[in-house]
């Protein structure tokens, strides 16, 4: 029960990682940066936690300000980068962060930060405080862990509410004409710079966020958990599920993340098989598993079904 | 708001658009050199010239894609140079590209909508949450945006993905996204290109009514008969230089231009 | 000792310019990062290391297999994630995608057949020391330096002298123009990209024989150095490649001789490095064509 519980809220926190990617590539830019962001909300939200003893409810959200502000001058300073080159200096990023961690005295080096306070013993110790038994029949230790995927399924639903708006507003089609042609939606009035950064900086704030909820999901965290790996790995979510969608990537991560327990026992046939589906994705259907076309349908057939007399009309 | 502009056509002090020796050189080419413009408020200014000539180019020059190696280029009384592209659009000045860049996979509505960016406000906070203000704003874009597309004859694609728009009417959709950004300068690079010739009249009749709202056309077109049909002044590029300027019955009987265009049927190239 | 970490530096060098000339070559030809570039070095290494330890080939006979082998791979390579992906109306970023994905499968693989850990490589070479003043030279250095070297000069040799390296220059310039002018561009492109492979591959001998041990983990580091260095010498530069892999190599062995502290961030310089210059200076340090500029 419990390992089913945790599966599903490490399938959220990867959901938002996957959310994180897509909200950059929105715009038109490949960045392995976020793993870097991921490392920096982590250990800032452990660290916070630990030495000062912070509430996790502040920690993760100081986590993912910090990745954001460290993203502005980062954006802005890769922006004139494309495809290719962006794609390797923020890879450079996430790998000078690890190097980072790995050397200096705070973050605990190659050993990382043990005893992060953690998020279902923390409720449980909460719970404990007005309740004498779990409801529904549950362990108190399991009425926490479902607590704690109820929050971070919250927050990717937040993530992705947010995403969906943003995308339907004058913000998205700003984002959807510079991924498409930016030349073109320089020309027609958009700020292409500002609206670069401001996706790099999203895209980092949610890194941070997934970065800080993984400290306070599982005890420890260490450099080796952030490195290029991690970038590939949330790169994957959205290159399998749907590279416009923000749905892609919320479908990729659960996916692949069952499959991942599914071959738990062996890492390494694991990421043979994640090779092999980037490969194949890329050769077959470029645009992940879910695309927009399948939503414009959708969208056709709620509106027809909301007013069946206007349906016909459009 | 060029209304009034235009009653004073002709005095070269007010003239809309005024370009400077204005010089592009890539390496050693020199695409565009020393060329001199000026467009004033209500007219319809063409730039022919060869293939070649370095009319795009100019194109790019003004409205702020590539900085020019020299020159002046001034917009309503303000120097433009050096400023970003979308600062020029919010000045005013729109264009239209040679080789289509729609929004292929954004509808025709959301390609004007991307239009009048420049002109809307809401923010990621007021876009996300919708508030009373940004829903008025939206429902006005939207309007607005049927109505231009239909003033350039797409009122009934507006839902359809511009990439599946045959070409002709992308043509047009592009003409409505520059207007979406409300310019005072639409800059039009070879509208006519592909048109058959009730396609082109069609054009033609739109650039004119787009003038009647107020708008100054500065247009590069191959098609001679458009050209002369449509321009109150035209500019003749070859080799990145002005080699003639006047009516288009001047520059008809223009001996250099004539020399330029020499031994080519330049109305059917293209 | 400076003179002594100089050495050092420009053995460790000489590596990353032969992996980060395969980067260059492909990048020349197909204007494509090819991601996969260090599990290829890694499957080379692994071959060198197989043919010395099990069948007790000698140095350069391995050096060779292992050279051909990694261009072998490059064909693979070829066939399932570039070819397919050179058609119009892709993305830019799909070849990126796709020899990630590749590069993933290959490690993998290989960590199936050898495990993680890594295996010991010893040649016949190992106790050797030249001594010159206080300066020492290990017989591995002056190997892994002067192969290097041949390797490059030949490359330099090929791309100047003969029709093919002109082929590969033309399709460099223009693929279309060369392609009218009657060179067969498939065939040039899969020759390019065995060739940089082959050069990775060698690369992966040669770091095994001066660490005295391959593993099937060691692609990932190496190729990302390798790639920090192909984008500061300018990517499709091929002596760029060269200077950015010696400058590299140097100021990392310069980083732990002298950092004190720092020595701990070696593996930083790189990127630190490249991170810096790529926000001065976009087009590298050598190159001309820039980041900017490049259709995206």
């Amino acid at each position: 029960m419990s390992y089913y519980l945790q599966v599903a809220t490490f399938i959220c926190v990867s959901g938002i990682l996957g959310l994180s990617v897509y909200l950059v590539l929105s715009t038109g830019q490949l960045t392995l940066g976020n793993a870097g962001f991921m490392l920096l909300g982590g250990y800032t939200a452990g660290l916070l936690a630990i030495k000062l003893g912070w509430p996790l409810w502040l920690t993760v959200p100081a986590g993912g300000l910090l990745a954001a502000v460290v993203a502005v001058p980062l954006g802005a300073a890769c922006l004139r980068l494309r495809g290719v080159y962006l794609a390797v200096a923020t890879l450079g990023f996430t790998q000078s962060l690890v190097v980072i961690a790995n050397n200096l005295t705070i973050t605990g080096g190659a050993l990382g930060l043990k005893d992060i306070p953690n998020l279902g013993t923390r409720l449980q110790r909460y719970f404990r405080g007005f309740l004498a038994e779990a409801p529904f029949g549950l362990t108190m230790a399991q009425f926490a862990n479902l607590v704690v995927l109820l929050i971070c399924a919250a927050l990717l639903g937040l993530a992705f509410w947010l995403i969906v708006r943003q995308g339907q507003s004058r913000v998205g089609r700003a984002f959807t004409a510079i991924r498409t042609d930016e030349v073109a939606a320089s020309a027609m009035g958009i700020n292409t710079t500002y609206y670069k950064v401001l996706a790099f900086a999203q895209g980092a704030f949610l890194a941070g966020v997934a970065g800080g909820l993984m400290a306070h999901l599982t005890y420890f965290i260490g450099p080796a958990d952030f490195g290029f790996s991690r970038a590939v790995e949330m790169l994957v979510f959205v290159v399998v599920g749907g590279t416009s969608v923000p749905a892609g990537p919320v479908l990729g991560a659960a996916l692949l993340r069952t499959l991942s327990e599914y071959l738990r026992e062996a890492k390494d046939l694991r990421l043979i098989i994640y090779g092999a589906l980037m490969l194949l994705m890329v050769l077959v259907r470029p645009q992940g598993l879910l695309t927009p076309g399948m939503f414009a349908g959708l969208g056709r057939w709620w509106q027809r079904r909301r007013a069946p007399g206007k349906g016909a009309a459009v | 708001m060029s209304a009034p502009d235009r009653a004073q056509g002709g005095s070269h002090v007010h003239s809309l658009l005024r370009v400077q020796g204005l010089t592009r050189r890539f390496g050693g080419l020199t695409a565009v050199a020393d060329v001199e413009l000026a467009v004033e408020a209500g007219q319809i200014f063409g730039l022919i010239g060869p293939n070649g000539a370095g009319k795009t180019t100019c194109f790019n020059l003004i409205t702020g894609l590539l900085p020019p190696s020299a020159g002046a280029v001034e917009f309503g009384g303000r120097s433009i140079v050096g400023l970003a592209p979308h600062r020029v659009t919010a000045l005013g000045m729109a264009r239209t590209f040679q080789n289509i860049r729609l929004f292929g996979a954004m509808t025709a509505r959301e390609n004007v909508l991307v239009g009048a960016h420049a002109r809307l406000r809401a923010g990621v906070f007021g876009g996300i949450f919708r508030t009373p203000a940004v829903r008025r704003e939206e429902a006005a874009a939207r309007e607005r945006a049927v109505r231009l597309l239909d003033l350039v004859g797409l009122g009934d694609a507006a839902d359809l993905p511009a990439a599946g728009l045959p070409y002709g009417r992308q043509r047009r959709l592009e003409i409505a996204r520059a207007l979406a950004t409300e310019p005072r300068l639409l800059c039009l690079d070879e509208p006519a290109a592909g048109m058959n010739e009730s396609e082109s009249r069609e054009l033609m009749d739109l650039i004119r009514r787009i003038r009647e709202q107020g708008m100054t056309v500065l247009l590069i077109e191959h098609d001679m008969h458009v050209v002369m049909n449509l321009c109150d002044r035209v500019a003749v590029l070859n080799f990145g230089q002005k080699i003639a300027e006047g009516s288009p019955a001047e520059i008809q009987a223009n001996p250099a231009v004539i020399e330029a265009y020499l031994g080519r049927d330049d109305s059917a190239a293209d | 000792m400076l003179w002594q970490q100089l050495i050092n530096g420009l053995t460790q060098g000489g590596t990353y310019a032969l992996i980060a000339i395969g980067y260059t070559l492909i990048f020349g030809v197909l204007e494509i990062i090819n991601l996969a570039h260090g599990e290829v070095f890694m499957v080379g290494a692994v071959a060198g290391y197989a043919l010395v330890m099990l069948l007790g080939w000698g140095l350069l006979p391995a050096l060779i297999g292992g050279m051909i082998g990694a261009a072998l791979l490059g064909a693979v390579l070829e066939f399932t994630a570039l070819r397919a992906l050179r058609r119009k109306g892709v993305s830019n970023l799909a070849p990126l995608i796709s020899t990630i994905g590749l590069g993933m499968v290959l490690q993998n693989v290989m960590i199936r057949v050898v495990g993680a850990e890594p295996l010991p490589f010893r040649v016949p070479l190992a106790g050797f020391v030249l001594r010159l003043g206080p300066l020492q030279v290990t017989a591995t250095q002056l190997v892994v330096l002067g192969v290097s070297l041949v390797l490059m000069i030949a490359l330099q040799w090929t791309l100047s002298r003969t029709g093919l390296g002109r082929a590969v220059r033309a399709v460099s310039e223009n693929p279309e123009t060369a392609a009218l002018l009657g060179v067969n561009v498939s065939g040039i492109v899969l020759a390019t990209v065995m060739l940089a492979s082959a050069l990775g591959g060698a690369a992966g001998v040669l770091v095994g024989v001066s660490f005295v041990s391959v593993s099937a983990v060691m692609g990932m580091s190496y190729g990302l150095k390798g790639l920090a260095v192909i984008i500061l010498g300018g990517l499709g530069n091929v002596s760029g490649a060269v200077a950015g892999g010696l400058l590299i190599g140097v100021l990392e062995a310069l980083t732990v001789a002298y950092g004190g502290a720092f020595a701990g961030y070696k593996d930083a310089v790189a990127f630190g490095f490249l991170f810096l210059v790529l926000v001065a200076r976009p087009q590298g340090l050598l190159g001309q064509g820039a980041a900017v500029t490049r259709r995206s």
